[in-house]
């Protein structure tokens, strides 16, 4: 039923459900009715002839009683009278019939005929009021039968009557359901004409056509529905008109935008165009620039100190200097406006990796201690002690900044001191802000002067820049550098006092873990002496960080005294350590004063002179002193200690000095260096400078000669110049490293503004840069750094990897590990032609450079192949690769 | 008058009445009913009620249906006998007592077989039951002026009514027409016979001639005729005869105390002779008497016009 009506449309299923109803209700009815009129009729037909039969009954009484059969025939006669009658009996109480009459011309079938049967009764009728006897009311007496009489009726009008009743019945019955059927017709037609009319209106809406109206005039809720619907219509047509009025006007302007756009874009393309190309034009000028600049410069510089070094006249050696110097400002000059050009430009990518701070401020001090000796100036760095050995950042940019600010610092101060001082902030949001400030004692700026010190080309005022030159580009490279790492810069300065510049860093707040941790010293008692109170406090910090007893003066007299006091006690110091200006000290053994401390005390010392001979210690035969460059680096200051303590040393760090002649330069004899460079000039250059260290120089003009010699020799030390003919320095450092000299450490010459993150150099599978000009001091660095013998080796041709520089350590680790991840490839793949070769390799490397940890893993590598267990050797990895991730070359250098 | 000369004036006077008159004595009534029937409760409801509130009378009742005794109370102390009902009527009768007794609600055929031949002072009287017939007569005058001739069926109890049949006084122009019915005679068939011959029926209350067997068929015969029927009971209204006169329990124990009454008054043991019933009811069934063509007269008139008449004679 509920398919039929989902099926049907609503005309049908109003029809359906206004029709069924009826045509049931109709159909009970009718019957119903014609049911009961029949039964009535038959029931009628019995009760009458019941009623009959019991009034003939009580009406034959007296006829029965009396025997009375003329009066019994009497009654029986109305009876007869009846239509229906067909035949009356009347019996006495013994069966005996008394009268019989039929009704002539009648011969019913037995079917159609009903005999009813009533007794004739005799019942007293009450004549007294009350019984005499018992004075009651008479009781009810009982009839007594006295006979009975029998009718029998006709059914036949009965037959008739039903029959009709029946006709009756179906004629109005059919009637009925007609009726209903044309009723439930015009209701439905009514109600779903008017229905489907609005539903194809709406259709025709939904359809686009909104002119569709409907035109019915249906009475009731239907014509407001149709009303509804057309004024609904009427309002979407008009909203649709204006919308599409709006629509296209929006669309003209649109479209008028669209083509401004284009226009401005293509614009905007040309004007990008132009940009990047005037850029590239500028990078690559600047590039050429920096090239054809620094070289020529390289070799002015070069040479000259070289010509220095000749035996010259006091003039000539006058006009050398004079060229060199002017040679260093113009390098400095372009130097400033290479690095401002880059950040104006925004082409400066920053760093971030984890590096240790500390170091890299004792190198950038390192650079400077040599100027501000020859100013005698007192050249200090401050570590507070909540400063983290390492911090995530761009380690060039601070240095750069820090560098630009010492610099600057020494060269507009002329007496007193210039102090470095570093502090943190670690507060618990995640963020550590390192705080740099360099105080200087110079000439100082005024208010004006520092509100436009951070613009370019600025330098304080026009006499200043007579004066002291520069390009005033230096602290506008720090604003932008300082900007650039998200923090801040300022100034604090009064004129003829001095200046602090200072400038924040946020680094992330990283666990401390990895902060110095070192306390080589505890327990040790240390007394500290140095006139200058920030070198003082700087010298204190430090001891106090490596966990000695400190006690501090910066007064003479007072060290005497505490010397003397010293001397008395079960436990006296174990170390001095004493600062001295350049006007203090008169040389050793010569110092009277230091002959005097050296009665009182006998404890091993260290004396820190402010001078740049002696930036290797030194350190006096028999007499338990040493002598080192101040500000000293952490690890040299430490080393000596260690040895005039007589520690063990654990690193195999450069050799302490214990010669008396700090003049020996011969570092770096039996060196095997390979210079490739296409310029004649800075070939000579580096031969001579070499040279002069006792290095064997091998030269290459371009790539292609380098690879050749280094495919069949093995060097120390590759210089590649990276701009060459024939073969650029980048591609011969790919074909090298995949030769003999793959460990080799290659160090790019370059005039080129160059990205020396480690991550880039490792890329191209260098391992540093030396920007040309090279200064010589920044040739033996890199000489220390990768290069460094340790003092007394056996000349067995095969050399402790992890006893050399720490820069030659890591390529080792590196190719190591390269080594491993091959291994582990070809394992994974089941390569064992691959696999074989790299074991071979890396059997190589450990026999070679006397891995003996590694040695032992290699065996069992071996063994585990020879069965065949590609879970055994797997495993050997594994431990292999943990045992190399535990060697870095911080943990070999402490 | 001085106050005491005027009190044994009083005095004086109280002693002389009192001399006077009679003394009267207070009385005790025993009554015996038959039953505990309605008819014979209501007759002694209304005595109590009566005599209840007099000192001078002192009731006691025995009751015969419960109570098969020898009536022992009965004794010299009771002054006079009201029984109530044949039964009763017919115990004391035999126990033969001197004391005065009043048969009451007996049919005067059983009062006439008790007393048998009893004459003079009697000790005994009754108040019937029964109706005079000259009531009856009186009432079918009124409501059947028309019908002359009155039929009468009497059987072997109601034959002792002869006496009075012959000696009633009829109303004018009217005749009365006897007939008897012996056991072997077929009554319906005898009055066939006589309403032949009559244009009205006197009924009377006899087992043979009326009984509750047959007074429909006569009442049918009768109807049949156009013949109405005046009898001696609302029932025999109700079962369609046209009118009848009755009494009610209530009427009689008036007569009853009437009668007590007026034999005290006499002061003589002789009880006053036996009456029917003074006071009575008239029943009409409109319906029988309408169709057949009696006037159309309300029962109280009829009972004063009968009244009237009866005091007439």
């Amino acid at each position: 039923m509920n398919k039929l009506l989902q099926r049907s449309d609503i005309g049908h299923r109003i029809l359906l459900l206004f029709t069924a109803p009826l045509f049931l209700i109709i159909l009970s009815l009718g019957y119903y009715a014609t049911d009961m009129q029949m039964n009535d009729a038959r029931t009628a037909l019995l009760e009458r002839g019941e009623l009959i039969a019991k009034h003939l009954a009580d009406l034959s009484e007296l006829g029965l009683y009396s025997t009375d059969i003329r009066e019994l025939h009497r009654q029986a006669g109305t009876v007869m009278r009846e239509p229906d009658t067909l035949h009356v009996k009347i019996s006495n109480n013994s069966g005996r019939l008394l009268l019989h009459i039929n009704k002539a011309g009648t011969e019913p079938r037995a079917d159609q005929i009903v005999t009813f049967t009533a007794p004739v009764l005799r019942a007293g009728v009450e004549i007294l009021d009350f019984d005499i006897e018992s004075g009651e009311a008479p009781a009810t007496d009982t009839s007594q039968p006295i006979g009975s009489v029998q009718i029998s009726l006709s059914t036949a009008a009965m037959e008739h009557r039903r029959n009709s009743i029946l006709l009756t019945g179906i004629v109005l019955t059919c009637s009925g359901l007609l009726l209903s059927i044309l009723l439930a017709y015009l209701v439905a037609h009514s109600v779903s004409g008017p229905i489907i009319q609005l539903t194809g209106i709406v259709n025709e809406l939904t359809g686009g056509r909104l002119s569709a109206r409907s035109a019915g005039r249906s009475p009731g809720e239907l014509g407001t529905l149709e009303q509804g619907i057309n004024q609904m219509a009427g309002t979407l047509e008009d909203t649709q008109k204006q919308l599409r009025k709006e629509v296209e006007e929006a669309t003209e302007a649109l479209q008028e935008t669209v083509r401004k756009l284009e226009s401005r874009n293509a614009e905007l393309d040309q004007a990008r165009s132009d940009a990047v190309n005037a850029g590239a034009a500028k990078s690559d000028f600047l590039a050429r620039m920096s090239h054809e600049i620094r070289t020529p410069l390289s070799a002015v510089i070069g040479f000259s100190g070289l010509l220095e070094k000749t035996g010259l006249s006091e003039n000539q050696q006058e006009y050398i200097h004079t060229i060199t110097q002017a040679a260093s400002q113009l390098l400095l000059i372009i130097d400033d406006i290479l690095g401002y050009s880059r950040l104006d430009s925004n082409t400066l990518d920053l760093e971030s990796i984890s590096f240790d701070l500390h170091e890299a401020l004792e190198n950038a001090i390192s650079i400077f201690s040599k100027q501000a000796h020859e100013k005698r100036l007192e050249l200090v760095l401050y570590i507070h002690s909540d400063v983290p050995q390492y911090i995530t950042s761009d380690p060039n940019r601070i240095s750069q900044l820090l560098t630009n600010l010492i610099n600057n610092a020494i060269k507009f101060t002329n007496d007193g001191h210039v102090i470095v001082e570093v502090s943190a902030e670690t507060p618990d949001n995640g963020v550590a802000t390192i705080n740099f400030s360099v105080t200087d004692t110079g000439i100082g700026l005024s208010e004006a002067e520092q509100a436009h010190i951070f613009d370019p080309f600025i330098q304080g005022d026009i006499s200043t820049s007579r004066k002291y030159g520069g390009t005033g580009l230096g602290l506008s490279i720090c604003k932008k550098l300082a900007d650039l790492l998200g923090g801040e810069i300022h100034v604090n300065s009064f004129p003829g006092t001095g200046s602090t510049f200072s400038f924040t860093v946020h680094v992330p707040n990283e666990v401390t873990a990895r902060k110095n941790a070192i306390k080589p010293l505890v327990g040790r008692k240390v007394l500290v002496y140095d006139r200058n109170p920030f070198a003082l406090r700087a010298l204190r910090n430090r001891f106090f960080t490596w966990g000695a007893t400190v006690f501090n003066t910066a007064d003479r007299d007072r060290l005497m005294e505490i010397l003397a006091a010293d001397a008395q006690q079960d436990s006296p110091c174990e170390l001095l350590i004493m600062g001295l200006s350049q006007d203090e000290y008169n040389g050793i053994p010569h110092d009277a004063w230091l002959e005097d401390v050296r009665r009182i005390c006998s404890a091993p010392a260290i004396v820190l002179i402010g001078d740049e001979l002696h930036d290797l210690p030194t350190c006096i035969a028999d007499t338990q002193m040493c002598i080192l460059s101040k500000p000293p680096r952490s690890d040299r200051l430490l080393r000596v200690i260690r040895k005039v303590l007589s520690l063990d040393d654990e690193t195999g760090a450069e050799n302490i000095a214990t010669a008396v002649n700090p003049d020996q330069k011969k570092t770096f004899a039996r060196l095997n260096v390979l210079v490739v460079e296409d310029n004649s000039f800075n070939q000579r250059l580096f031969d001579q400078l070499l040279s002069s260290h006792g290095a064997h120089v091998a030269l290459a003009e371009n790539g292609e000669e380098a690879c050749k010699l280094a495919a069949h020799r093995l060097f120390d030390l590759i210089l590649m110049d990276i701009h060459m003919p024939v073969m650029g320095g980048i591609r011969a450092t790919q074909l090298i490293r995949e030769g003999t000299n793959r460990l080799t450490p290659i160090i790019a010459l370059t005039a080129d503004v160059f990205a020396d993150s480690d991550q880039y150099l490792e890329s191209l599978g260098l391992d540093d840069v030396l920007y040309k000009p090279v200064a010589e001091q920044k040739l033996v660095n890199i000489l220390h750094k990768w290069c460094q013998l340790p003092a007394q080796e056996a000349d067995t041709g095969e050399r402790d990897a992890m006893t050399r520089p720490a820069g030659f350590q890591k390529r080792l680790q590196r190719e190591l590990g390269r080594q491993l991840n091959a291994l582990r490839k070809a394992l994974d793949s089941g390569d064992q032609a691959h696999f074989a070769d790299h074991m071979h390799q890396l059997k190589g490397l450990v026999q070679y450079f006397g891995l003996t940890e590694f040695t032992d893993r290699f065996r069992s590598l071996e063994e585990a192949r020879d069965t065949g267990s590609v879970q055994s050797m797997q495993e050997v990895l594994d431990t292999l690769e943990t045992l190399l991730a535990g060697i870095t070359p911080d943990n070999q250098a402490r | 008058m001085s106050r005491f000369r005027r009190a044994c004036c009083l005095l004086l006077l109280g002693a002389l009445y009192c001399a006077a008159s009679p003394r009267v004595q207070a009385m005790d009534i025993m009554m015996v009913a038959s039953s505990r029937g309605e008819l014979y409760e209501r007759f002694l409801d209304t005595i109590r009620d009566r005599y209840g509130t007099q000192n001078d009378v002192h009731l006691s009742t025995i009751y015969l249906d419960r109570e098969a005794r020898t009536l022992t109370e009965i004794d010299e102390t009771t002054d006079l006998l009201l029984t109530v009902g044949t039964r009763a009527a017919s115990t004391v009768a035999e126990l033969g007592l001197p004391i005065p007794a009043i048969n009451a609600i007996i049919p005067e055929s059983s009062y006439r077989t008790l007393i048998g031949s009893e004459t003079g002072c009697s000790k005994r009287s009754a108040i019937f039951i029964d109706q005079p017939l000259r009531r009856q007569a009186l009432l079918a005058s009124h409501i059947f002026p028309n019908a002359r001739n009155y039929g009468v069926l009497l059987g072997p109890v109601s034959r002792q009514r002869r006496v009075e049949i012959d000696t009633m006084e009829l109303p004018a122009d009217r005749r009365l027409i006897v007939r008897n019915v012996t056991q072997e005679e077929n009554t319906v068939a005898t009055t066939r016979k006589l309403l032949k011959e009559t244009d009205l029926l006197l009924a009377v209350n006899d087992p043979l001639v009326l009984n509750r067997e047959n007074a429909k068929l006569l009442l049918y015969a009768a109807y049949q005729k156009q013949i109405p029927i005046i009898g001696f009971s609302r029932a025999y209204v109700r079962a369609g005869a046209a009118a009848a006169v009755f009494s009610e329990p209530e009427q009689m124990a008036k007569q009853a105390m009437e009668m007590i009454k007026h034999w005290r008054s006499r002061n003589s043991s002789c009880l006053p002779g036996p009456e029917y019933t003074r006071y009575f009811r008239v029943a009409i069934n409109t319906g029988v008497a309408r169709s057949l063509g009696g006037d159309d007269k309300d029962e109280d008139t009829l009972i004063k016009m009968i009244l009237k008449q009866e005091q007439r004679q």
